[in-house]
């Protein structure tokens, strides 16, 4: 249950957002930081989004969990 | 893959391991009793009780249904007025703020089917704990996203004491830097505390979530699965959401006991290896776990019998 994730912001009306993981959207919350907007990655945890990342740092990490997904032959967010 | 003079011990970092085996029965009796549909992380379905599980409960008639937020609870409830829901609120520091947030809506949107079981607990008390029944370690490895929240606070002060660590990330790389920057810093013999994973973790964490933590909840002395009960270590909701207390709105109280056989408590505060259990692999598999760290994908034992599973086959 720890495992938090990073995503892209697609829009966002400043408390919720929909985000872009790994091709896949879903609603989190944005109220727990300050200044959401489309383009910002950011780390999920619990349909919150608990911080802001930066982009290539955010990449970085999403190529990790693009190869976990890889290897264990099925989607991490299904 | 590391050499034989580095170990690393895992410690009480899974809260679905530290969740009282209590907890369990008094979440499965609401549901049964009184008719409350839980929502729960997927992780806590199969934990073992003292008397039963979420899963057995559910055969039973118990409506249980996963989520994987908080805020999911409050959807729930908001779509179904007459049936009353029941949002099992366990984790750590990196999962309260999401609960408060959630207990905040409800209270602002005046939900009166939602209420909340809580039983998060707290990072650094645990901490301080193993500090003091000396568990020797060189260094801690401090998590990474419930670092996020807290900020570098506690960890300053576990270093004025003394206690060195790192925080780090959670994948592979993150790991072998964070062993490799510990086995850097313990040659210099100085006490350390260094924050490895600053893409995510502020020197003050997220005020924020802090200050929601804060007005939501305070803190109580807390019980924790195998390790006993740690002062000021959980969360209560603070006196004006009350209401929204399902330990009150339901009476309930929580089994104190500790579950038998399962050595999990040693195992959490890094006194055994789970291979040295005398359950593990044996009658406590993940199909079948004995004890919660065999069960949720963190869990020590959990991850130490898919490793030793991998190696034979
Ligand atoms: S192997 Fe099973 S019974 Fe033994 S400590 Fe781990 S979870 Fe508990």
């Amino acid at each position: 249950m720890c495992l938090g994730f990073p995503a892209k912001i697609i829009k966002t009306d400043g408390s919720e957002a929909l985000v872009d993981f790994l091709g896949v959207r879903t609603t989190v919350s944005v109220e727990l930081i300050e200044g959401a907007c489309p383009g910002d990655y950011i780390m999920v945890h619990a349909g919150v989004a608990i911080t802001k990342m930066p982009e290539q740092e955010a990449e970085a990490t999403l190529l990790v969990f693009e190869e976990l997904e890889r290897l264990a032959g099925e989607p991490l967010n299904g | 893959m590391l050499p034989d003079s580095v170990r690393v011990i895992s410690g009480p970092g899974c809260p679905v391991c530290v969740t009282p085996a209590g907890y369990i029965d008094a979440a499965a009796e609401i549901a049964l009793k009184n008719d409350a549909q839980l929502l729960t992380f997927g992780d806590l379905v199969k934990v073992p009780g003292i008397r039963t599980s979420l899963e057995k409960a559910r055969a039973e008639g118990a409506e249980v249904r996963t989520v994987i937020s908080p805020l999911e609870a409050l959807k729930a409830a908001r779509e179904n007025p007459e049936r009353k829901h029941v949002f099992l609120a366990v984790g750590f520091e990196t999962t309260a703020p999401a609960t408060a947030l959630a207990v905040r809506h409800a209270d602002e949107e005046k939900l009166a089917n939602l209420t909340f079981l809580p039983a998060h607990k707290l990072v650094p008390p645990a901490l301080e704990h193993l500090v003091r029944n000396n568990c020797k370690v060189d260094a801690f490895i401090y998590p990474g996203h419930v670092s996020a929240i807290t900020g570098m606070a506690p960890y300053r002060k576990l270093a004025e004491q003394d206690v060195s660590g790192v925080v780090a990330g959670f994948e592979a790389e993150d790991l072998i830097r964070a062993i490799f920057a510990i086995i850097q810093a313990c040659d210099r013999g100085e006490t350390f505390c260094l924050n490895l994973y600053p893409k995510v973790v502020s020197e003050e964490g997220n005020l924020i979530a802090q200050k929601l933590m804060k007005d939501v909840f305070e803190e109580e002395d807390a019980a924790w699965r195998g390790i006993g009960s740690l002062p000021a270590s959980g969360l209560r909701l603070r006196p004006p959401y009350e209401r929204f207390d399902a330990w009150k709105a339901y009476d309930i109280v929580m089994d104190a006991r500790e579950q038998e056989g399962c050595l999990c408590g040693l195992v959490l505060t890094g006194r055994m290896e789970p291979q040295d259990c005398p359950l593990f692999g044996k009658i406590c598999r993940p199909e079948n776990p004995s004890g919660a760290c065999m069960v949720s994908s963190e869990g020590s034992c959990a991850a130490a019998y898919r490793y030793s599973m991998g190696e034979t086959t």
